[in-house]
């Protein structure tokens, strides 16, 4: 991916990184992912996750929060995604319970609850998947800088939807951290949660 | 005077390639008349699918002596199959349905992640690991002729694919 897209949000923030990296140089070791530590991107949502409850990215405070949004109709990229961060989780042992995994659907015309219920956590029981209206889900994928276009149907009513493959990561205090993209390894994002979770 | 024999040399050279051309084109019609021994199909595999999901993918290299066209796929597993071409532009992941694929001749062509993929909707249940996947690939040859051939493709598990890749 998101070679570009970490390049521009890094560019952006220069004299922000310069001022990160010499703190993250004195005390810390680096992350192998896009560093966003100090960008805006993202923020809170009111979304539905799959079992109907309404929830919102303060709900999880305490955690690390990894959020990939996608669609269901989609054989390629997305399950890979998911079973690369059901990966991760599981590598982390026990401190896999200290991050929250949330698949935020792009086409929640199709992804429905009921779908989604049955999708996400096949992946692994404590993910969870999130959907809203059309607005809604605009919305926030606007504030994740997240592009997701449906295309048109083909004659079988097939569609499929153009989207940002990019992962996010919260940090527990709810702070952008980290923009996993397309380079992205089991063991680089294992290597930067796990310093997320040290704090 | 000096290049005067690379010249005809030369012509000559074409002129034997294309009677060679031509009488592979006739040999190449006959042998197409009876089953086809052009493609080659290998490394055929369908990712697992988990509950819920409805589309598959299905991926494997073909390589054919022949040009061909790989313009249809039907699969027991899913209500239709569709040739899909997917991109990574900037981060931002694009699938397009193809009309065909083609295999140019003495060419391998690799359907693989992150590229060309057989996209099986509307599948019947989930793809489950140690299972295969029937798929019938159609192919039209330049005359307009056509044959089918299929293939099994075992399903590779997710867990496997994430953990060695990428």
């Amino acid at each position: 991916m998101g070679i570009d897209f970490g390049r521009r949000l890094v560019l952006l923030r220069i004299p922000l990184v310069f001022g990160s990296a010499a703190i993250a140089a004195a005390c810390t070791e680096k992350f192998e992912l896009t560093d966003i530590t100090g960008s805006t991107i993202g923020g809170d949502f009111r979304l539905t996750d799959h079992t109907g409850r309404v929830r919102s990215l303060s709900d999880f405070r305490g955690k690390v929060v990894a959020i990939f949004f996608g669609y269901t109709h989609c054989p390629d990229v997305c399950p890979t995604a998911l079973a690369e961060l059901a990966q991760t989780v599981k590598r982390l042992g026990a401190r896999g319970d200290e991050v929250q995994i949330l698949f935020i659907t792009v086409d929640p015309a199709r992804d429905t609850q009921k779908v989604l219920a049955q999708y996400v956590p096949a992946f692994d029981p404590r993910f969870l998947g999130l959907y809203g209206d059309p607005a809604t889900t605009a919305k926030v994928a606007a504030a994740y800088k997240v592009f997701f276009a449906p295309q048109p149907p083909n004659v079988s009513g097939n569609y499929t939807v153009d989207h940002s493959a990019a992962i996010f990561v919260i940090d527990s205090r709810g702070r952008p951290r980290l923009v996993m993209g397309a380079r992205r390894t089991v063991s680089g994002m294992v290597h930067d949660i796990k310093l997320l979770l040290q704090g | 005077m000096r290049t005067a024999y690379p010249i005809r040399f030369k012509r000559r050279r074409t002129a034997v390639a294309s009677w060679a051309v031509c009488l592979l084109l006739l040999f190449a019609g006959r042998v197409n008349a009876g089953a086809d021994n052009a493609v080659q199909v290998s490394d055929a595999w369908v990712r697992e699918t988990v509950p819920g999901q409805s589309v598959g993918a299905a991926y494997m290299r073909i390589h054919s002596t022949q040009r061909v066209e790989l313009v249809r796929v039907h699969s027991g597993a899913a209500r239709s199959a569709e040739i899909h071409q997917m991109s990574m532009e900037n981060g931002l992941m694009k699938m397009r349905e193809l009309k065909s694929v083609g295999i140019d001749a003495g060419r391998e062509v690799a359907l693989e992640p992150g590229g060309i993929h057989v996209m099986l909707v509307d599948m019947k249940r989930p793809l489950r690991p140690g299972e295969e996947v029937t798929l019938k690939l159609n192919f039209r040859r330049p005359d307009g002729s056509a044959f089918a051939m299929t293939v099994r493709a075992p399903v590779k598990s997710l867990a496997a694919e994430a953990a060695h890749g990428h």
